[in-house]
């Protein structure tokens, strides 16, 4: 039989290790560290595993491939054959950077985000209740430099897909933050009048719900990484019970820009 | 920002509570400790000012949650058995060791609403805010997590 008083009677006893606290003043003195840094050495042989695991346990994944300079992406595009009927036809693309690829599991669900901080906005005016699939606004009455663009992609929006990055990408960042898989990255570009752009990404994937959240800022507007990830450590984010809109395609590829639409 | 005493009175008070929750989510003592040292180094860095002790509780719930949702997705996780994680809980009564079998038992999606529900006391609400899930999903699991204790350890369950 299981009630309330047995569960608080049983878990009261669990107790964190008396010298915890002795653990953690060692570690700030700069003298200790955790286990998981410890077990460094065999990471490496766990990694494959963890992965098979993580798949098992029902969670999603993202997958980066940067691509070697001068290759092609591979691609597939549904066009109308003008009788009405479409065909499939393969097509490449030259001048992508990264590639990122989803293994996505379970039901997708519609996702919003509302601002905390946005640079140059110490209090952004966003207000819907539900909250926003995508904002974008810089300067100059919003025709010049990007300061910020947020936008969420769903589950349904990743599934079968490839999102690349035209121009000259740097893959900063790799790991895990807060509840996020994290990449964070640099792309330089060469503008319509050969001016040099370089646009700053903060991408942040959930395991758990499947969707990808996508931060930028055009550098040249002051937006950093640091600005990129105040931004995400404060957004608000509001995982709905609605199931998410299946996309239509016709491509299994798109493009990931930072650029007023 | 805390003073050294303020960090220590905090520390102590929490430390229990920070690693029960970790233990829910990790399944794991060695882990479940890692956990708690990284949470409570976040809470002598912390420049946030807390309103009340609830603020500063629910602040480290989330912040335990972050982390052991951080530390189960790392490539580096340790495997640890039943009878080893017991061991290392060493509850004196059989009845507690049992209910611990039973609970550590369940997928780790169960155990953290359990725990935040009957130990913590917080309402489903509370729970899908901090756990980021929907109400639905957080009362989903609730009730199927108690289905399952309810079928491991017999009888009729009395919530």
């Amino acid at each position: 039989m299981f009630d309330k008083e047995k569960y608080m009677d049983c878990f009261s006893q669990v107790r964190a290790p008396a010298d915890a606290l002795e653990k953690v003043r060692e570690r700030l003195r700069g003298g200790g560290m955790p286990r998981n840094y410890r077990s460094l050495i065999i990471a490496g042989v766990l990694v494959p595993l963890f992965v098979l695991t993580a798949m098992a346990a029902g969670l999603s994944g993202i997958f980066t491939r940067t691509l070697e300079e001068g290759e092609k992406l591979e691609g597939s595009m549904s066009v109308s054959s003008g009788n009405g009927s479409r065909e499939e036809k393969n097509v490449s693309i030259d001048g992508a950077s990264l590639c990122l690829s989803f293994d996505i599991q379970g039901e997708c669900k519609e996702v919003y985000f509302r601002p905390g901080w946005l640079p140059g906005e110490e209090h952004p005016s966003y207000t819907d209740e539900e909250g926003y699939s995508n904002i974008i606004y810089g300067t100059e009455g919003n025709k010049g430099d990007i300061l910020c663009s947020v936008t969420v992609y769903t589950g349904e929006k990743l599934k079968d897909m490839n999102y690349f990055f035209f121009g000259e990408t740097r893959l900063l960042v790799q790991d895990d933050w807060l509840d996020w898989q994290r990449l964070e990255l640099v792309q330089s570009l060469t503008g319509a009048e050969g001016e040099a752009q370089k646009n700053n990404f903060l991408l942040l994937f959930s395991p758990e719900h499947s969707y990808l959240l996508v931060i930028a800022g055009d550098d040249a507007a002051g937006t950093g990484m640091e600005e990129l990830e105040r931004v995400a450590g404060d957004l608000e984010i509001n995982i709905t019970d609605k199931p998410a809109i299946a996309v239509k395609r016709t491509t299994d590829f798109a493009n990931i820009s930072l650029a007023w639409s | 920002m805390f003073t050294e005493e303020e960090f220590e009175a905090a520390a102590r008070r929490h430390m229990d509570g920070i690693f029960r929750l970790a233990l829910n989510y990790m399944g794991s003592f060695s882990e479940a400790e890692d956990v708690t040292q990284n949470v409570l180094i976040r809470l002598y860095r912390t420049k946030k000012s807390f309103e009340s002790p609830e603020h500063l509780r629910y602040w480290l719930v989330r912040v335990t949650i972050n982390e052991s949702k951080r530390m189960l997705l790392s490539p580096w996780r340790r495997a640890e058995s039943l009878e080893l994680l017991e061991d290392s809980v060493s509850l004196p009564e059989e009845k507690n060791r049992e209910l611990f079998r039973a609970v550590m038992s369940l997928p780790e999606k169960y155990r953290a609403p359990l725990y935040l529900y009957y130990y913590e006391g917080y309402s489903t609400k509370e729970m899908a805010g901090l756990l980021k899930l929907p109400g639905s999903t957080v009362r989903t699991r609730l009730r199927r997590g108690r289905e399952q204790l309810k079928e491991s350890l017999g009888g009729a369950e009395n919530v």
